[in-house]
Order: structure tokens, then sequence, then C-alpha cells
């Protein structure tokens, strides 16, 4: 029996490249469908975790999955938005906490999240260093944003700019870095925070400059008139807050009507979380409130769905594969008529080269579902951060 | 006899002393109690009084700093983000609020219950520039304390949000929400009656603090701009001798005692100077109502 191993062994060596490839062939129809299954599964239940975490969600009407995109995985062109208001209109109902998002602008390809201090303590964000935002325009990074840049405390990151080619836009907005995040490994990781009254200081809703009465901006004044002192547009406006111009910040119009993404509500309890539902439910003035996991639910099922059908696909690859593959030892056996003729000259029965045969398509076999199972594993362990950063760079 | 009476009087005094033990004084402070943080003196003072010994009430503008105009570092503002609550005064007081981070469950507009009815300012400075258009900084009167029924509902207001706190104590808290708006509402009583006899005479404040004072007691009049430890310049008293011809005027209300060459000055203009302190800041002497109590008294005295 050794005997048979042997021969079958040194066989497949000789022949090592059409070895090689039959291997490759096979692992591979193993492996795809099997990685497939490992990404998606995993894909779902860390988007399905992060979605359970928030079991309730307050945006403006519209696309559920834009606005659940958008606040939870921090992806996706920002919902329409709806007014601060609903903040205080949330806190008067006595039912959930709410939490405002305006996750709207980018640090580079990292999402700002406009937010407030109460986003940390839901989210279980630690501090890895430094502290939280203190005051205006400061920003906590998330560990890969710092990893990434390699940033540290005191360093400083800066707004993009919306559109390149906006140049009458607002100016990008430089943020000293006061904290780092630990890793929470989720989306929280690749973003930048800042207290949401930044974010509006970032799209021009509030602005610090020079004042008006003093000397050195008399130039950019076109009149005074009682009260109001009318300057042009040559008045400059600071894009970075810091200690000495801080106090000359300010926002204009209702503060009630500056816009948020999105409002987490934390209910107290699942009876007011279903009140708070079933008023929301009742209005009709372009606010909804949703469910992140149905949301998630309906978007998995959509992509079991079209998983199912991959399956399928590859599984007819995998047949025709292994069609292919029979043809290939079917081929290889006539090639050696000779030398099955030789084997049975020097004693070698019927069995026996059944046996060989039979050993070698064995042994590729073999091989192959090994190399297919550790490369499961692999996927397994570090697949999805790697296609995640693929997908990201 | 007079012996064993001393000795009785020494056994007496010793019981006493031994009651003291701060260890079993259940109003001790606790030093790690949580704390509330005031954005002006009267809220603290407030807080203070319905609070007891059960929170550390903390007011950290400094003592010649305008709470109003107070801009806190970022040490500062670290330490009210650790507070259990944060008092605020509403009507936009302490525009340093809205350019820092705070816990926003934590908190506590104390002027809610009033909110409606809070006055707009009158002339208020504003300005235009770029393309976005003309932007006043509007805003309200924020000296609400000085209408002391607006008080009591601030003082209402603080002891709901310390009851939040201290559930515990909500009887301890709501009787000392109690002495305190019956000290207020007295006060208002005396109030009333100095706002109908200033009323008759005519009155000019120096400063544009007064507006909640003025509704609640009847005392209409114009305001200027001056401080008490400042002589006006020239164009100030044009201005002002102007005002004299447009309206009758007896009495000048000031936020703190002016110079006495302006006293005089006005004293030759008819014009007799009255103190009536805001108290946005803690006093040199004394608390809120010793201040303001002190200060009617004088007011009394000279009507």
């Amino acid at each position: 029996m050794n005997g048979v191993f042997y021969l079958a062994w040194r066989y497949l060596v000789w022949h090592r490249w059409k070895s090689l490839t039959l291997t490759a062939a096979i692992t591979l129809v193993m492996f795809v469908p099997a990685a497939i299954q490992v990404l998606i599964d995993q894909t779902a239940e860390q988007l399905g975790a992060r979605a359970a975490r928030t079991p309730l969600l307050i945006g403006a009407r519209g696309s559920p999955l834009e606005l659940t995109l958008n606040s939870l995985y921090l992806q996706s062109a920002p919902p329409a938005s709806l007014p601060y208001a609903e903040v205080d209109v949330i806190r008067q109902q006595g039912l959930a906490t709410p939490i405002p998002l305006y996750v709207r602008f980018k640090s580079r390809n990292a999402a700002i999240v406009g937010t407030s201090l109460a986003y940390f303590d839901y989210r279980g964000l630690g501090i890895a260093s430094g502290r939280v935002m203190a005051v205006l325009g400061e920003a906590v990074i998330g560990a890969n944003v710092a990893r990434s840049r390699n940033l540290s405390v005191g360093d400083y990151v800066l707004s993009s700019p919306e559109s390149a080619f906006d140049i009458a836009g607002v100016y990008p907005l430089k943020m000293p870095v006061v904290g780092i995040l630990a890793p929470g490994f989720s989306a929280d990781d690749d973003a930048v925070f800042v207290d949401v009254k930044t974010t509006w200081v970032i799209e021009g809703l509030g602005h610090g400059h020079q004042d008006l009465a003093a000397p050195e901006a008399a130039r950019t004044i076109l009149k005074r008139d009682g009260n109001n002192i009318v300057a042009n547009a040559s008045v400059v406006e600071y894009n970075e807050i810091t200690e000495a111009n801080r106090d000359s910040f300010h926002f204009h119009g209702d503060n009630n009507r500056r816009p948020l993404t999105a409002i987490i509500p934390i209910a107290k309890d699942n009876k007011s979380a279903v009140i708070l539902a079933g008023r929301y439910q009742a209005r009709d003035d372009g606010v909804q409130l949703i469910s992140p996991s149905r949301v998630m639910n309906e978007l998995m099922a959509t992509i079991f769905t079209v998983r199912q059908y991959v399956v399928a696909a590859l599984s007819l690859v995998g047949v025709a594969t292994a069609l292919v593959v029979i043809l290939v030892f079917l081929l290889s056996l006539r090639l050696r008529q000779n030398e099955m003729k030789t084997l049975r000259y020097i004693g070698g029965g019927r069995w026996h080269l059944a046996l060989l045969a039979g050993a070698e398509v064995l042994m590729v076999v073999a091989i192959a579902v090994l190399l297919a199972a550790l490369l499961t594993w692999l996927t397994e362990r570090w697949g999805t951060p790697l296609v995640q950063a693929l997908i990201v760079s | 006899m007079k012996a064993q009476l001393c000795l009785c009087l020494a056994l007496l005094l010793s019981i006493a002393g031994c009651g003291g033990d701060a260890g079993d004084n259940p109003r001790k402070a606790d030093p790690v109690a949580p704390a509330v943080v005031a954005v002006n003196y009267p809220i603290a003072y407030m807080a203070k009084r319905i609070a007891g010994d059960w929170l550390r009430v903390e007011f950290p503008v400094p003592g010649d700093v305008d709470p109003a105009d107070w801009q806190p570092g970022v040490e500062q503002v670290v330490a009210v983000q650790q507070a259990s609550l944060i008092l605020l005064n509403g009507a936009g007081y302490a525009g340093w609020v809205e350019r820092v981070s705070l816990p926003e469950e934590k908190l506590v507009n104390t002027s809610v219950a009033f909110a409606n009815q809070l006055l707009p300012l009158e002339s208020v400075a504003s300005h235009t520039h770029g393309l976005s258009g003309e932007h006043a900084h509007t805003g309200f009167a924020f000296t609400t304390w000085l209408d002391l029924e607006q008080a009591i509902q601030q003082a209402a207001a603080i002891r709901d949000a310390l009851v939040g706190l201290l559930p515990d104590r909500e009887a301890e808290l709501t009787a000392n929400y109690a002495a305190l708006a019956a000290e207020f509402q007295r006060l208002d009583q005396r109030w009333q009656t100095i706002g109908a006899r200033l009323a008759v005479g005519g009155v000019v404040f120096s400063h544009p603090v007064y507006q909640y004072w003025q509704r609640r007691y009847q005392v209409p009049g114009p305001s200027v701009h001056w401080e008490p430890g400042v002589e006006p310049e020239v164009s100030e008293w044009r201005a002002f001798d102007e005002l004299l011809v447009q309206n009758t005027i007896r009495w000048m209300i000031w936020e703190a005692e002016p110079l006495p060459a302006v006293r005089a000055a006005l004293a030759e203009r008819g014009v007799e100077s009255l103190v009536l302190p805001p108290v946005a800041n803690r006093p040199a002497v004394g608390d809120m109502l010793t201040t303001l109590s002190g200060s009617t008294s004088l007011l009394e005295s000279r009507l």
C-alpha cells in the first residue's frame, strides 16, 4: 500500500505544474464559496450588532437605509437634514435622551461626526490618550485615524471642502486633536468627532471674525447706521478657533433651525421606546423614526438572496471544474498507457493500477481541501478588515 | 453645694460637647459629594440655600469678573464637565456656554418656566458683512433674578433639579426652597413699595440691567451706560443733560456706589444717586439676600 502512495506522490511531484494547477483549481472551487459565506456572515454580524445597539433613530423623512448607513456606519451621502429643535422636542417629552448627529463633512476620507458628549458613553468609547472635546473647534479622533495619519494629541486635522471647485465655499477649519479614542472595532475608529456646534462652524452657520468696531477693521467698513455696522466681504474670518479668538465666534439665526442629519433617542425603557415610536408614526411633518435593526435585516436579506445566487453560480462552476479535473485525469491515464503496461508487465495487478490512479486523485483533492480549509480559516480571522481596508484605500 | 453645681455643669457641658462629632453629623458635606456648577452668583446662592450641605455648589467665576462676560479656560471647562448639574440662568446669559461642549443631560435652564416672558434687548449692536446679509445679535435681557417672582421660579427649577439628584432628600430640599421663597417674597413686597415711590419722581438707570426689575415693580425710565467707578465723559454729561430736559428725573439707580464727584455733579442737577446692586457676582460682604436687603433698607430710608 505504501508503495502505491509513494509512486502516486512521485508522479505528482514529477508533473508538478500539472499537479499545482489541478490543486489550485480545486482549492478555489471550494474556498471561494466558503469565503463569501464567511465574509458575508461576519459583515452581517458586525452590521447587525451595531444596529442592535441603536434601537431607534430619528431623521428627516427619506431613505431609511441612507439614514442608517450615514448615522451608524458613517458611510453614504448625508440624508436630508432635520432641525435642531427636534432635540428639544424629544427632551421635553421625557421619554428619551436625545443625542444629536451631524455627519456631513469629511476630513480627507474620515467622516467628521458632530455630536454631543453623550455619544461617547452611549457607544462605550474610551479615551486612549487626551480627553474629550471641551471647547468649540476641538476634535477627538478614532484609533484608525490616529494610526493611519500618525497623529497624536496636539496635532491638527483639517476639514475638507465639500467640492474642489467651490471657490466661494467655506474655508477648511483647522481643528486641534485633544483626544484619541481607544479602538472600538467599529466605524467609530475611522471618524473624527467634534461638538455639533463645530460642524455648524464648518458649514458657515457660525464664525468668528475681527472686531468690526476695532480700528484695524476700519478698511472693511462700508457704513455705520446707528447700532448696525455694514462691512464688505473682505472682513477676515477665522479658520481656526483658538484661545485668543474663541469668544468672537458666534452663530446666526435661530439655534433651533440649525441642521442635524439624525438624532439617536436613548429611551428610558421599553415602554418609553414604544410610546416614542407611536408618536412619531402619527406625525406627518417630515420627520421619521426608524429601527436600524429592521433596516439592516432587510438589507441583509437582500444580500443573502444575492449570496444564494452567487453560491449557486459558483456551485455550477464547481461542477464544471470537477468535470474538467476528471477529464484531465482520464486524459492523463490515456497518455500513460505505456506506463500502465510496463507496471502490469512487472507484476502490477489491475487493482494496484486502479489504486495508483485513485491515490493520485485522492492526494490532489486532499491537499486542495487542506488548503481551502486553511484559507477559509485565514479569511475568518483577517478577511473582513482586509477587505474593508482594500475598499477604503 | 456650689462645687456640686459646678461639677454638674461641667458634666453637662462635656456631654453636650460629645454630640458635635463631625462624623456623626448627617448634614456634613461629603468632600466627594456631587458638584453643582452655577453660571452666576444668584443661581449659586439659590442652589446653596436649597442644597445646604448635601451638595457642593461651585461658582467658578472670579470675583472681579462679570459672570455674563466670563470666558473660561479649557481646564475650567473640563472641570465643569465633571459636575453632576450645570445650572444655567437662561435668557442667553453666559455666552461661553455656546462655545463649549457640556453634557446636555446635566444642563438645567432655570428660566424655562418664564421663557415666553423674556424681554428682548431694545438696542443691539449688529453687523452685516459679505453676501450673507444683515444679521443682528439679537438677545434678551438676562438679569432675570431682579424680578423676585422670576427668582422664585428659578429657585423652583433648581429645587426640582436637585431633587432629581437627591431624591431621598426631597423633603429637606423642599423645606429649604420654601424658606428661600418666603424671604424672596418679603423682599418683593418691599420692592413693590419702593417702586411706587420711585415712579413718582422719575428714574434713570446707570446701566441697562434693570429691565426685569423695572417691569415687575413698575418703574419706567431710561438707561445710560455709566460705570460706578468711572467719571463720565463730557459727551456723556451732555447726553445726560438732554435726557433731563426730556424726562422728569429725580433718582438715578446705580449698580454700585458712584464716584463722589459724580454723585455731587448729579446732585447739582437735582438727581439723587441710589444704589441697587444686581449681585451678579458674589458681594464682598454678606450674600445675595443680605446685600439686597441692606440696599433696600437704604433705599427705604432715602425715599
